[in-house]
This record gives structure tokens, sequence and C-alpha cells, in this order.
């Protein structure tokens, strides 16, 4: 038996159990992959779907849920295909297994908003062929043909009588699974793009939802820790033996970066780490402070020789990498007269999920257990695999509902810890908790980066040439990670990629990374490259609207003529804010702002009006339009949107993480402004309908709104900012 | 050893006495809809009812507590009631969740605001509802929260 189909059974009795459903029911999959006999789909879902003797199904959604709406709309486009009755779909989260790969990463992985439009043809194959399976079941067993039969909330009609899905689940699943089940027009669509609510929201509103934190275990110990301020400093430890003697506490233990205090209560090991004292022998964050940090930034643009990355070209798939002919770009720069010079910079930026970073984890006879709020759970357990010496199918992943990602919880860091205190308690679940203060001072963080532009107008106002330069820390080279393949030789893409956008007919364009040396933490940041390069791109195309004296938008649209779906995008939301084409930054306090981001199949822009009275900003309100192809539950999809706005938001106007003396500043939410209900401008959403295929929706709109903001308060007559976070400059 | 009132129930713990109110709910007494967000009363995913007033658990001393009657999110709909409390049906009809961890605490402060003041206007629920929701739900927030109030006062 294969190690899936293990893992599987146990689990399914896991399920049924819990169901009351009992066995012998319709099990899809197995380790014979329903769809890895179908060529286009090499990824085998193993596995996910089951029908019980009571007609309930039972989806095991592959993606971790962190607020995203994809449990529900991967449970939706199984549901479309199969055509059963959505209420009586139980949905479940998954655990770690390769039978659960998106078949675009090839690997379980819920990141870079790519879950919905990476499982989608599967899942519909999924849901159609299971479909075939129970018509032909039906068919066999009323003595009919299959063309006769119809399916409709999880009944088969055309026979005598309707036979449910429960009456002949079993007969299917003894059938051969269809290579290439027929497909639903997506005119028949029903729940697909249906208004309905998420089937999670009932667990959310009252509490039962189980979170990382929320894992619990009769015997369970918990985990407080004492960390430096890099997870590769030297230190020695004070206080370990006085807090080994305090009530409740189990054990000490040396983990990676810190030590874990283990006690039979959060209370009690917290206070006993409280005790506990690290001193810093050496850390690659010695003397780190603001200004050695933005110095080092600056000195990159001499002192490394950089690194080009090309435009990127989304109108094709994969996305092509067009190469800048760097000669001709600075032949085109030299030879106009009418250049445009713009120096930019933003900071590090913190997580902070809602849920502070946690992780339970039980070593025991069977093996390695790991629960927690994972949207890596396929490294997750090779992390767990390493650090126990445990074969892989000894160590069991479990993914729960996680308190927010927004790429943090991508990052095995804290797995490893909670591993490593867990080997201290063999037998008994260990669940880590970090504090808020934890979470922030030892984040993965959003880099900061500076920039420098330089471009070329001709004679009518339009670029010629744009060249953008780049510096600031990689974070491949922070987590010794290899190019992605067809990259190497180039900048780190998740600093360099779309630093002036492909989209923009500019004849000559050149991107390059002076890659900086600093050693802060870093990691992936919702939208990650976009989430500093969507202000650089958009603020500095804005200048130049500005220099030529030609109306922000319609300057941006003369240069998308060819790019249909950013030019509907950017119209919308300008017609969204009533946008009245004149002379840029001539509003005298009263301005308007537009920006867009775009990526493979998803389109957003952004248009804001603010008022600005001497240094205050007043941000009057927001309208944003989205192109992100097929939409499968719109109404999440403008929650994503909107409160994609609110995150991005927060970086604008206050997202700072400041270091002095080797370490990060921000301590709680004191220390790093959350916008508050009272803080939030009216924001509107419009879903604009683009196609047969989902795009990516969940870091869409975070990244535009900087952009948005600080070319309105520019156009409201204030001097254009450079330099995030907002609150610098101005009062909110 | 304390003696404490949850959800109209005395309850026994022995956590120790500065044990914060959160985490004698969660550790406990098992109450996990309670969430940790950052144990210093900023973010109100702790939020709780004492005595009718909502309370950010992380800031009450089991010791402080004495007589008070404390209401988790389990049992803002007393389990007799056949339905969701209004707040939360308003929260599933406008579809305010997302990660849904700020949640209970956010739905918590409404239910107080609402039992205090029944027709809250825009302006006090903006002033009121100072929870934070890292997912940024707020814009559905208020439409929410006038929905709850409409159906309470009917
Ligand atoms: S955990 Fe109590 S206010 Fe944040
Ligand atoms: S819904 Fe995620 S923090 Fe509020």
């Amino acid at each position: 038996m294969s190690e899936s189909e293990n893992l599987v059974n146990l689990s399914r009795r896991g399920v049924l159990v819990a169901l009351g459903i009992g066995a012998g029911g319709l099990l899809l999959g197995r380790s014979s992959a329903l769809l890895a006999a179908t060529n286009d789909s090499p990824a085998s879902f193993g596995p996910m779907l089951s029908i019980g003797p009571e007609g309930m199904v039972t989806l095991v959604v592959p993606s971790s849920e962190m607020g995203q709406g994809t449990q529900e709309a991967l449970a939706r486009i199984v549901a479309e295909e199969l055509d059963c009755d959505f209420a009586r779909i139980a949905v479940l989260l998954p655990w770690a297994d390769p039978a659960f790969s998106n078949p675009a990463a090839r690997r379980q992985i819920t990141a870079n908003s790519m879950t919905v439009s990476g499982y989608f043809m599967s899942l519909r194959k999924l849901g159609a062929g299971a479909r075939a399976m129970l018509i032909q079941a039906a068919a066999t067993r009323l003595g009919v043909a299959v063309e006769g039969l119809s399916v409709r909330s999880g009944q088969i009609f055309g026979g005598p009588r309707p036979l449910s899905f429960a009456d002949i689940a079993a007969d299917a699943a003894k059938l051969p699974v269809p290579a290439n089940p027929a497909l639903k027009d997506a005119a028949q669509f029903a729940l697909i793009g249906a208004k309905s609510p998420r089937k999670d929201l009932y667990a959310k509103v009252t509490g039962t939802a189980t979170f990382g934190i929320d894992v619990a275990e009769p015997d369970m110990i918990i985990a407080a820790l004492v960390l430096a301020p890099h997870p590769e400093a030297a230190f020695t430890v004070k206080g370990l033996e006085d807090a080994a003697k305090l009530p409740g506490v189990v054990a000490t233990v040396p983990v990676k970066g810190g030590v874990a205090i283990l006690a039979d209560r959060f209370w009690r090991a917290q206070k006993a780490a409280q005790i506990v004292s690290l001193a810093v022998t050496a850390s690659p964050l010695a003397g780190l402070s603001d200004e050695n940090l933005r110095a080092g930034m600056q000195a990159a643009f001499d002192a490394v020789v950089p690194a080009p990355f090309p435009n990127i070209e989304f109108t094709t798939f994969p996305p092509k990498l067009e190469r800048a002919d760097k000669a001709k770009v600075i032949a085109a720069l030299a030879a106009t007269p009418h250049r445009v010079e713009a120096a930019y910079e933003v900071p590090h930026l913190a997580h902070a999920t809602m849920e502070p970073i946690c992780c339970a984890a039980r070593l025991d006879g069977d093996g390695l257990l790991i629960r927690g709020p994972l949207q890596d759970p396929a490294l997750s357990r090779e992390v767990g695999a390493k650090l126990t010496g445990l074969p892989l199918e000894k160590v069991r992943v479990e993914v729960t509902f996680l308190g927010g990602g927004f790429g943090r919880k991508w990052g095995t860091d804290f797995v490893v810890i909670a591993i490593q205190a867990a080997q201290a308690a063999p037998g008994r679940m260990v669940k880590t908790i970090w504090t808020r203060e934890q979470d922030f001072a030892m984040d993965q963080f959003r880099p900061a980066f500076a920039v420098r532009s330089v471009a070329t107008l001709d004679t009518a106002g339009r670029p010629t040439a744009i060249h953008s330069r780049i510096s600031g820390e990689s974070i491949a080279a922070y987590h010794k990670k290899a190019p992605f393949p067809g990259f190497e030789g180039l900048a780190d893409a998740n600093a360099a990629a779309q630093l002036i956008y492909g989209a923009y007919a500019v004849p000559q364009k050149l991107i390059e990374y002076h890659k900086t040396d600093l050693a802060v933490p870093v990691g992936f940041w919702r939208s990650v490259t976009m989430s500093q390069n969507a202000f650089f791109a958009e603020s500095f195309i804005d200048e130049m609207a500005f220099a030529a004296g030609q109306d922000q938008l319609a300057f941006r649209l003369a240069m998308l003529e060819n790019q249909p779906r950013i030019r509907a995008v950017l119209e919308k939301a300008a017609a969204m804010i009533g946008w009245q084409p004149r002379k840029p930054g001539t509003g005298k306090g009263k301005g308007r702002g537009i920006a867009f981001s775009y990526a493979d199949n998803s389109f957003c822009a952004i248009a804001v009006e603010v008022t600005v009275t001497g240094k205050t900003l007043k941000i009057d309100r927001i309208a944003s339009a989205l192109d992100c192809g097929l939409v499968i539950d719109p109404v999440s999809t403008e929650g994503q949107i909107s409160g994609g706005i609110v995150f991005g938001l927060q970086a604008a106007l206050w997202g700072e993480v400041h270091f002095a003396d080797g370490r990060p500043l921000a301590k709680n939410f004191g220390d790093y402004r959350m916008p508050l209900l009272a803080d939030v401008p009216p924001i509107d959403v419009a879903l604009i309908p683009g196609g047969q295929h989902p795009g990516p929706v969940g870091e869409a709109s975070t990244p535009v709104i900087a952009p948005a903001l600080c070319n309105a308060i520019a156009d409201a007559g204030a001097s254009r900012i450079r330099a995030l976070p907002i609150a610098r400059t101005l009062e909110v | 050893m304390a003696t404490i009132t949850v959800n109209g129930q005395q309850r026994d713990v022995s956590a120790d006495p500065d044990t914060p109110l959160l985490w004698a709910l969660r550790e406990e007494l098992g109450l996990t809809g309670t969430k940790f967000g950052c144990g210093v009363g900023a973010c109100g995913a702790c939020t709780v009812h004492l005595d009718g007033e909502a309370v950010r658990s992380c800031q009450v001393a089991l010791s402080d507590l004495g007589t008070g009657k404390v209401v988790t999110i389990e049992a803002l709909s007393p389990a007799q009631a056949k339905a969701l409390h209004p707040v939360q049906q308003a929260w599933i009809a406008a579809q305010v969740p997302q990660c849904g961890y700020c949640q209970p605490g956010m739905i918590m402060a409404v239910a107080a605001l609402l039992a205090r003041d029944p027709d809250p206007t825009e302006e006090t629920i903006r002033e009121q509802i100072t929870n934070i929701c890292r997912c940024g739900t707020y814009p559905r927030i208020v439409a929410a929260v006038r929905q709850a109030a409409a159906s309470v006062r009917t």
C-alpha cells in the first residue's frame, strides 16, 4: 500500500466517524489519482472526494484557507461539475500529501494567488469524472442508456423514479475513472458565479473554526519562547535554572535562534520565559539601524554591479521575458533632452497576521504529527523529516484554518522551532505560541528598497526610454534559493520584476537590480514584488504625465493601446470617481489619482480622491475595478479586493519597521499602527467579467493603493511623496 | 482555585490567579472562540462580555473577576435559542469574515454596543468599534451592524 493510501485510510476513518456516515461509500481517486490519466493534468489529486451511503459528499480541499475563500471556491468548482446538492457537501481542511499538489505549482502550497486558477481544470475534471461514473452506474442499474439520464442536485433523473447519489455511489465507485469526462459549458454554471455565502462563515461567526492556535489535546504542553534578534545570532542564556523551577514548567529547550520554555499552560510558560534573558554575542544584524540600512541601499547603486531583469510579456503563457538592449536604452536616454528623474524608497513591512505565529507538534512511536496554520504543508513535512530523521511517510502534517497568512505562514522557521520544542517532550502534543511582540520582531519582513529612475520624453510628451534601478535585499538570497528555472543570471524577480511595467508601450525599457547584502530576515509579503514595484512603476509614470502636462489617465491609456483589459479596468475605476480630464497637479487641495497592477489574467485599477489641507491628508473615497477572468465567488472576490486595499492602505499610510541597535523596533500594535473602522474611507469595487478561466485575486489590489494615493496627493498640488509611508510626510 | 461564572455556569478554575481571563477561558475551559491577538488590550480579538459590557479579556486577571458574569462567543446565541444572535446572522448575510480570526471579538464588541445603543449612527459605530481586522473586512462591517441593529429592534 502506498504512503498516500495509508494516510488516506487513516484520515478517512477519522472523517467518516466525524461525519457519522460509516464506511462503504464511494472514495474516488485513491492513489490511482483520478487525474493522472489525463494528459494536461499531470498532478495527482488522489483522495479528495467521497460520497457516503447517506449521499453526503465529502471533499478535502487541498489548499490552505487563510481568509481568501479558496476553500469555498474549490468546493464550488467540484460541485458545479458533480451536480451534487451543495448544501450536502462537507468540506475538510487538508493534510500534506503529494496527491494534493496544485498543478500550477507542482506542489501543495497556498501562495501567489494561484489556488483557484491552478486547481480549476483538475477539480472540474474531478467533479465531472465522478458525475460520469454515477450516471454510468445508474444507467446500468436501470437498464437504460446514459443519454437518457440527467443529474440535478445529487439526484439522477430519467428512470422510473429518481436515484440519489447515495443509492448508486457504491456501484459507481467500482467503475473505471473516465480519462476525459465532458465538462459543462460555462453558460450552464450555476454555483460558479453565485452570490451565496461561504460555507466557512458559520464556524467563523460562532468561534468554532479551529485555527492553529486552537489545536488542543488532553495533556498538551505549551511552549513560550525567548528569541534572539536574528535566527542565526549567537548568544548566552541567563535565568534558565530559575525558570525551570517555576510552577508548571516541564522543560527548557534550545531551539533555532532562542530557547523554548515548556509548561502546562501558556501563562506559566510565558512567565517563565520572561525571567530568561539572552545576551547576544554575535548577530548578522549587529549595529543595524535605519540610517545605515538606508545608506547601504544607496551605496549599492554605485558599489554593486547591477543584474538586469527582462520585461515580462503576460499575453503568452508562460509569460515571455523580453531582454532589454542596454546600449540602446542608454543611447536613447542620452539623445533626448527632456528628462524626468526621480528617486524613491519603501521600508521594511511586517505581516502581522491577526493570529500570531504558532504551531503544534507531537513526536511519538507513530512518527511526527504537525498541526498548524501552514501555507506550505509539503515543505513543513520535509522539514519535519529532516529534523527528526524520520522517513517522510512517518511525518503527517495537518493544516488548520489560518488566522491570516499573507505570505508569513509560507515560511517554515516557526515549524522548525515547534518541532524542536516537541522533541523535548516525546509522546505529548507541544503547541508553540509566539507573543505578538515576537511575531513582529522575528517576522520575515517585506524588504526595504530604494529606486532611481530616469526617463526621456519626446516632443509629444511620450516616453521613449525608461531606465529604473532598484537596490535592497534579495528574498531568494536570504532563503538561499536558486533562481526560478529560466531566470538564471537575472536579478531576483522578487526584487526587480515589473519595476517598469512591461504592458506600457515604451520603445526602450531597462530594469536593473543592485543586490544589497543586509541579512535582515525577509520573506514573501502579500503581492511580493508588486508590493514595492507597483508604487515605483506607477509613481514614475505619473511623474512623466506631470512632466508632459497631460492628464494622468489619458497619458497611461495612450501607452496601453494593445492592452484592452488594462484599459477597461482603468476606465472603469476612473468613471467610478467621476474622473474628468485636466492638467495634472492643478487640483488645488482636491486631488485624484489612478494606478493599476496586473498579472497573467488579472487586472486591477484603483482611483482615489483625496483632500490635502496643509499637512493633513484626508482620503475621500476609493474605487477599484478588477478583471480576474471568470469569477467563482463574486462576494468573496469583492472582499479580497476591498480587504486587500485596506491591507495596502496600512502599508501606504503607516507601515514601517524601524531598526536600531541591530534589532527591529516594532513591538506590538502600538508601534505599528493598524487602520481601524474609523480610518477606512468608502471603498467601491466593480468586477468586470473576462473570460473562461479564473485569474489571481488575493494580491491584486494591495500594491495599487499606495501609488494611487501618492498620485492623488501630487494632483492636489502637494509635494509628491517618493518615500513611504505617507505618514512620514503628511498627517492622516 | 477560583470559581468564576462563565456562560451561565459556575466553573472552578485552577489557573494561577494572575492568569488573564483570556487564557483561563481558552486553556482551562476549552473556550477557544476567544482569541489571542496582542495580549496588551490593543486588538480586541479577545473581547468577551463581563456583566454585559465588552471587555478585552487579556487585560482582566482571574483574581480581579470576582462575581462578574462572563459571556463568550460560544454562548452569545443561547443554546436553547434556535437561531444565531442577530449580529452573527448579519455577519453571515453580509459575508463579513475572511480569515475569521478577529471576528468573534468583533461580534462580541458589536453585540455589546447594540445592547446599550440599539440604533447606533454610522459615526457611533465607527468610533465605538475599535477592534483590529488585519484582513480589512471593515467596509462590510458598518452595513452589517446596521442590519443587525434593525433586526434587534424588530
Ligand atoms: S489579545 Fe486582548 S486586546 Fe489583543
Ligand atoms: S477576518 Fe481576518 S483578521 Fe479579521
